[in-house]
């Protein structure tokens, strides 16, 4: 009987000791760090990607944050949309809310093309795009990489010849769909 | 010959074979038994006239637009490479390169070649011309050399498979050259794919039965390239006078062909039913048959290989018109760039009813086509005209599962369905979709007349679109991010300027008075001077 006794404490012990090693041998606080990390890139992961900071941050991955972080709404993002909203609300856990038309409205996918024969090359447009997909040079022509442009709309306010303009990407053989059998 | 045939088709009666067999030709999964009445048959090959504009779509197997290697107005001859994979049909003056309805289900514009034909038809001079064996030879010799220490034989190997211009003649249309070259890894079988198993399609029987010892000759050198262990030729045994025309010019040739009677059925010369048919092998999902030392090269292009070995680059094909609403069926040999409305019209056959649709590729693998102004490409096998009957509607799925019973690749047609129907693309992954070749065994035996391929297509597209959509995100992420540090950089660049800019000014702010003074010196030295 005593033998049984010393070995449950002996036991206890042993699961104790492990516990306070295992608490001792990180630093306090970095599984919520490491948490807060994760859920920061899955939120990252559904978000659009389009850096247009219409949220009122300056970009997708600000965004994830202060929705992580601060708890910001999820129905800050026009370019995803409603499906965005879904998709945030069904991993966080929250109620699904309508866009908040403030910062913007749900669009098309469009992407931005510059007039080359107005274009007078003053590189304002390529400090303003957030995925650099504008190339050209100083009094050069400037074009849009269309491949690359997520449809952000930030290279329009700095336009001081107003010649870029949105217009709904072209299809290519590999982008072309079958359509939905009815 | 008929002596001959009626004892091929003995030995193919005995050919014949139950469905469990431990010697080749294996069974496959699967498929069906079709119709197998070729009418094209008829005429042998009718030879087509050159079209006085030719349109060259300049896009890759891979949906990749190609740069062109020519400029608006420039003369070409017939054999000039245009483009990676594309030489000039005949000869003639580039109109201009702009965008072209291309045959493509949803008609899509592509940007083309425009080629004028001047009528003249005058193939490129070659300065100094190799017969076809020493050509081989030369190509044998840079092919076999070591990978690293001879780069350069390589490219050269590259380039010449290149201008041959070469794409795969069964319908896919992938590009020999490439296809050869993967054959480096070794191969142990090379099938030459004869087997031509869709109803209405005749082309590659026509071209066996009018030039046996062409393609002969362009297997032994492929052989002789490949260095392939061994090399079947599958031809299916509803085609007994091509088996017998086969036959006689295999014998005339170095290389030891083996000629394998397959049974007919739907689809054995699809490349995996094929492989498993000869070899008993069976390739997974998204494996390659390189990685198994298997090789399918279509008969066809076997014959445009020999052809371009004697410097006559593809650039053209036999394509079979059928259908139930046409007309006059034939085979037709002709240019690549010839618009699909000019061939039905140099082969009487345009006098098309009113209430038909025509049709690229088969009964079963093609689809309806919403303009007749397109060109014809390497991959065009075949042309339908169909009597456009109200089409069955579907109704809801019965759970028969006859589906599943004639899928080739093996898969679930009906779960697949049901996953797409939902938009669960990623359990369609999961259950291989992409291993789904689009033969359309399921829409055939469906009682509820589902369009299951039309389905499987669209799911695949979807599934490819969502991926390119989600890499472009994670793509514009990267470039975000570096440019959030390049900007970073140039800020804290800027600061640590300023900062110290500031500081030396701080420092030198009692100017040296020595050196001060002497400058003032100076200044008035030279006032002093100007002076009167």
């Amino acid at each position: 009987m005593s033998i049984f006794v010393l070995l449950m404490a002996l036991f206890a012990m042993l699961i104790l000791m492990g516990t306070v090693l295992a608490r001792l041998s990180r630093p306090a606080g970095t599984t919520e760090q490491s948490n807060e990390t994760m859920m920061i890139e899955k939120v990252n992961a559904l978000l659009p990607q389009t850096q247009c900071a219409q949220c009122g941050y300056p970009g997708c991955r600000p965004y994830a944050t202060a929705i992580i972080k601060e708890h910001a709404l999820t129905n800050r993002c026009p370019p995803g949309g409603d499906k965005t909203i879904a998709d945030l609300s069904q991993l966080l856990g929250t109620p699904v809310l309508a866009l908040d038309t403030d910062c913007g409205d749900e669009k098309p996918a469009l992407v931005a093309v510059i007039d080359e024969s107005v274009c007078i090359g003053c590189t304002l447009c390529i400090h303003a795009c957030p995925v650099d997909a504008i190339v050209g040079a100083s009094k050069l022509m400037h074009t849009v990489i269309s491949n690359e442009c997520t449809g952000c709309e930030l290279c329009l306010p700095p336009c001081p010849v107003d010649c870029i303009d949105l217009s709904a990407p072209a299809i290519t053989a590999s982008q072309w769909q079958w359509p939905r059998p009815v | 010959m008929s002596k001959m045939i009626n004892a091929l088709r003995m030995r193919i009666k005995d050919s014949r074979f139950s469905l469990h067999r431990n010697q080749p030709p294996f069974a496959f999964h699967g498929g069906l038994k079709l119709d197998t009445t070729k009418r094209a048959l008829a005429k042998g090959i009718v030879e087509l006239p050159v079209p006085p504009t030719l349109v060259l779509p300049l896009i890759s197997y891979a949906k990749q637009p190609l740069s062109p290697l020519i400029v608006k107005g420039e003369t070409v001859q017939r054999g000039q490479l245009l483009a990676e994979g594309i030489v000039a049909p005949t000869s003639g003056v580039v109109r201009s390169i702009e965008k072209h309805e291309t045959i493509h289900p949803g008609a899509l514009s592509i940007d083309s070649i425009v080629l004028d034909s001047d009528g003249l038809d005058s193939r490129l001079v070659e300065p100094n011309k190799l017969s076809s064996d020493e050509r081989l030879e030369e190509l044998i010799a840079a092919f076999t050399t070591d990978n690293v220490a001879n780069a350069g034989d390589q490219k050269s190997v590259l380039a010449t498979l290149h201008q041959f211009a070469l794409a795969g003649l069964g319908g896919a249309g992938f590009p020999t050259a490439e296809k050869l070259m993967a054959a480096k890894q070794g191969l142990h079988t090379l099938i030459i794919n004869a087997a031509e198993c869709e109803p209405e399609i005749a082309c590659d029987e026509a071209l066996m039965q009018s030039a046996s010892d062409c393609i002969s000759k362009g297997i032994d050198a492929i052989v002789k390239l490949t260095q392939c262990e061994s090399c079947v030729l599958a031809i299916e045994d509803s085609k007994p006078s091509a088996i017998a025309c086969m036959e006689l010019s295999l014998q005339n040739i170095d290389s030891s062909v083996q000629l394998m009677i397959i049974p007919t059925r739907y689809p054995a010369g699809a490349e995996s039913p094929l492989i498993q048919s000869v070899t008993g092998r069976i390739i997974a999902p998204r494996e390659k048959p390189v990685q198994h030392g298997i090789m399918c090269i279509n008969v066809a292009t076997a014959h445009a290989f020999w052809q371009a070995l004697n410097y006559q680059p593809l650039d053209s094909r036999v394509i079979s018109l059928g259908g139930r609403a046409m007309p006059n069926p034939c085979n037709v040999r002709a240019r690549f760039g010839t618009p699909i409305s000019f061939v039905l019209e140099n082969t009487d056959n345009d006098s098309l009813a009113n209430k038909s649709r025509v049709r690229a590729g088969g009964p079963l693998s093609g689809f309806d086509l919403r303009s007749t102004a397109v060109p014809v490409t390497a991959r065009t096998n075949c042309i339908l005209v169909e009597p456009s009957s109200p089409e069955t509607p579907a109704q809801a799925c019965i759970r028969c599962g006859y589906c599943a019973d004639v899928c080739p690749a093996k898969l679930l047609p009906q779960q697949l369905h049901w996953y797409t129907i939902a938009a669960e693309l990623k359990k369609c992954e999961q259950l291989n979709l992409d291993a789904c070749i689009e033969c359309g065994c399921c829409d055939v035996v469906c009682p509820a007349s589902i369009k299951l391929t039309e389905t499987f297509r669209y799911a695949k597209s979807q599934i490819g679109y969502v991926n390119t959509e989600q890499q472009k995100a994670i793509d514009a992420e990267q470039r975000f991010a570096a440019r959030e540090r390049r900007v970073e950089k140039r800020e804290l660049a800027k600061a640590v300027a300023i900062e110290k800019r500031k500081l030396s000014i701080k420092a030198n702010k009692q100017p040296d008075s020595t050196q001060f003074n002497a400058a003032l010196e100076r200044v008035r030295s030279r006032r002093g001077a100007k002076k009167p």
